[in-house]
């Protein structure tokens, strides 16, 4: 399909998408819920909840709580897990002419590699985005992410089973996020995503109890958007793969930010719980500002920061 | 489920901090059933950010109506919200209560703002089983917090009031007037919504008696749409989500133990 105006369509490594607008993982389940508000067939890519082996139950409530211009959650990656995302799940998207990106997440290297095997088989997944912001069960619980060997070592095991693209969704929370995005580079990652929400806690005083039965939980939304913007900025400087922001996109300046910053795409997280339809009007405010800039296609100002 | 920008038609503070909020949501009125829910964006910026679930008051007519209760920012900026504005709706969200013939008495518990699916419930219960007795048990901590009485009396409601401080209807709670007043030979059901420790006191009253209960739970919302997980409450057979499983769960489904 044509469309007169500017082109939205971008790559992600050998990946086409038709605009740069992906849901971000955990806040577009698996796409069936949305369909109510948004033709799925609009969005640049659906990222789905992240899947593990097994099913998990998730954390103690109270799982969320509202901070200043975003939220904390802990919901434990409570997940259908690999069989019944398979079996239930990916069969209602693979209706739909749009990317399926699987988000997994593992406790040890080896789940994984079961993961990236079994959904690179399945058909219709057409890429998959590690989370490393799991604790990682042979270092004692520390997140993969925060450690540029454990990294490597993830993605380069996980390289062999995946048939399709892999994306390695990074942690904000490192002292050098480019040593990070560079093991994983160098591991053959084919794009990464910057980032995962920020660890974060939130007290009730009167009660003088921890806000979530969690006690801890990662930030997300717009609070965190400036902070995710310099991170992509600094990622999409220094590495040679497509870099993916991620944090507080809730409107096209918030996605232009991204792109301008150095971003191919960004993926939209809290936002859809604000308004089911912000993915698709991002969209139209892209193209709208695109036209207004007389620039042709969306690619063009990818990294056009201008520092002088 | 829809999502709109309603307009609001007026918005009516009721005392004790509730406010009455009627909107034009033609779509959302005609669908929504008692114990259904919306979830309501109070302001255009991003503070407060997640929109705040409320219950359905009433609906007919094109419209819908909110009875709320300001508890923090969410509900406070609503609050200044007036006529003309137009304010982000979602819904009719969740499930409703299950009304349905044989139905010979129905005692609506409330505690505080638990009463505000209650109008709704008792305009259906009329409609649905017209020859039902209707009585309202509705305890607040002050006669001022027993809000839209009036409101029950048009629909010929019985009313049962129950205030912490005496000064309005029975001193004491609520759960202590629904106990021995029921009559468990005929058709009776329950219907509650309000604090946890209402919802879990009403158990025992309810199994007593054998009466079948339907209780409205609160849990903090996201999404409101089943997508985020968060809503969860221990049940005995593990987590369910609020927005998606209930709100409406039957009083023996929660896990009252793990409750504080
Ligand atoms: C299905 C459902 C229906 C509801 N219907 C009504 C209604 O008809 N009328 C009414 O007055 N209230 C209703 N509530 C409660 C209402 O959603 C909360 O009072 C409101 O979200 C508080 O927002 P706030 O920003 O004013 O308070 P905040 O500043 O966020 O918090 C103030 C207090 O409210 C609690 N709270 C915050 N968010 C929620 C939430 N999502 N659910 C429950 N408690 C919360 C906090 O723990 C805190 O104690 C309903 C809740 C649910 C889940
Ligand atoms: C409720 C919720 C659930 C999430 N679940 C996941 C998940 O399963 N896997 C993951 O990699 N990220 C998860 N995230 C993180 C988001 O995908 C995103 O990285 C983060 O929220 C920042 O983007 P935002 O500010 O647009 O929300 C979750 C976020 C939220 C708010
Ligand atoms: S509020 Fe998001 S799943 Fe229930």
């Amino acid at each position: 399909m044509t469309t007169p105006g500017p082109l939205l369509e971008t790559r992600i490594g050998d990946l086409v998408l038709k605009n740069p607008v992906m849901t971000a993982s955990g806040t577009f389940a698996y796409g069936a819920e949305f369909a109510p508000y948004v033709d799925l067939n609009d969005l640049g890519a659906v990222v789905v909840k992240g899947i593990s082996l097994e099913p998990r139950q998730g954390n103690p409530p109270p799982r969320t709580a509202e901070t200043p211009c975003g939220m904390v959650n802990a919901i434990g990656l409570e997940n259908v897990g690999l069989e019944r995302f398979l079996a239930d799940k990916l069969p209602y998207l693979r209706r739909f002419d749009v990317p399926v990106v699987v988000n997994v997440l593992g406790r040890q290297v080896d789940d994984y590699v079961r993961l990236a095997g079994a959904l690179s088989e399945a058909g219709g997944v057409s890429a998959i985005e590690l989370n490393v912001s799991c604790p990682n069960v042979k270092s004692g619980g520390q997140t993969f992410g925060v450690d540029p060997e454990a990294v490597n070592a993830l993605v380069a095991a996980v390289r062999p089973a995946a048939s399709i693209p892999l994306w390695v969704k990074l942690t904000p929370l490192v002292t050098d996020i480019v040593i990070i995005g560079r093991a994983a580079q160098e591991a053959g990652a084919d794009a990464v995503c910057v980032g995962n929400t920020f660890p974060a806690m939130a007290i009730d005083v009167h009660r003088r109890k921890p806000k979530l039965g969690n006690v801890v939980g990662g930030l997300s939304g717009p609070a965190i958007r400036p902070i995710m913007v310099r991170l992509c900025w600094l990622l999409a400087r220094s590495l040679d793969i497509p870099v993916i922001g991620i944090g507080g996109v809730m409107c096209a300046d918030d996605a232009l930010e991204y792109l301008l910053a150095g971003a191919r795409a960004v993926q939209v997280g809290t936002a859809n719980f604000v308004d089911p339809r912000t993915t698709v009007s991002i969209v139209e405010g892209l193209r709208k500002y695109l036209a207004e800039q007389g620039v042709g296609r969306v690619d063009e100002i990818v990294g056009q920061l201008r520092l002088e | 489920m829809f999502s709109l920008e309603a307009n609001i038609i007026r918005q009516t503070p009721c005392g004790a901090g509730f406010y009455l909020l009627e909107l034009e949501a033609p779509d959302v009125s005609s669908r929504a059933a008692p114990g259904q829910f919306v979830m309501v964006r109070v302001g255009d910026d991003y503070d407060p950010l997640l929109r705040r679930p409320l219950s359905v008051h009433d609906a007919g007519d094109g419209r819908i109506r909110l009875l709320y209760r300001v508890v923090g920012k969410g509900t406070g900026r609503l609050s200044r919200r007036g006529e003309g504005e137009r304010v982000g709706l979602l819904g009719p969200l969740g499930n409703g209560f299950e009304v349905r013939p044989p139905l010979d008495t129905a005692a609506l518990v409330a505690g505080g703002r638990g009463v505000a699916p209650m109008l709704f419930l008792a305009r259906r219960i009329r409609r649905e089983c017209p020859s039902a007795r209707l009585i309202l048990f509705f305890g607040a901590r002050t006669g001022e917090e027993l809000v839209r009485l009036e409101a029950f009396e048009n629909l010929n409601v019985e009313m049962r009031l129950a205030t912490e401080d005496g000064s309005k209807g029975t001193k004491g709670l609520v759960t202590q007037l629904v106990r021995g007043s029921l009559l468990s030979d005929a058709e009776v059901r329950i219907y509650a919504c309000g604090p946890m420790p209402m919802l879990k006191a009403l158990g025992p009253v309810a199994a007593e008696q054998s009466i079948p209960a339907q209780v409205s739970l609160e849990a903090h919302m996201s999404c409101g749409l089943g997508v985020c997980r968060g809503c969860v409450v221990k049940t005995k057979n593990g987590y369910a989500h609020v927005c998606q499983d209930g709100p409406v769960f039957p009083l023996d489904a929660p896990d009252w133990e793990v409750r504080t």
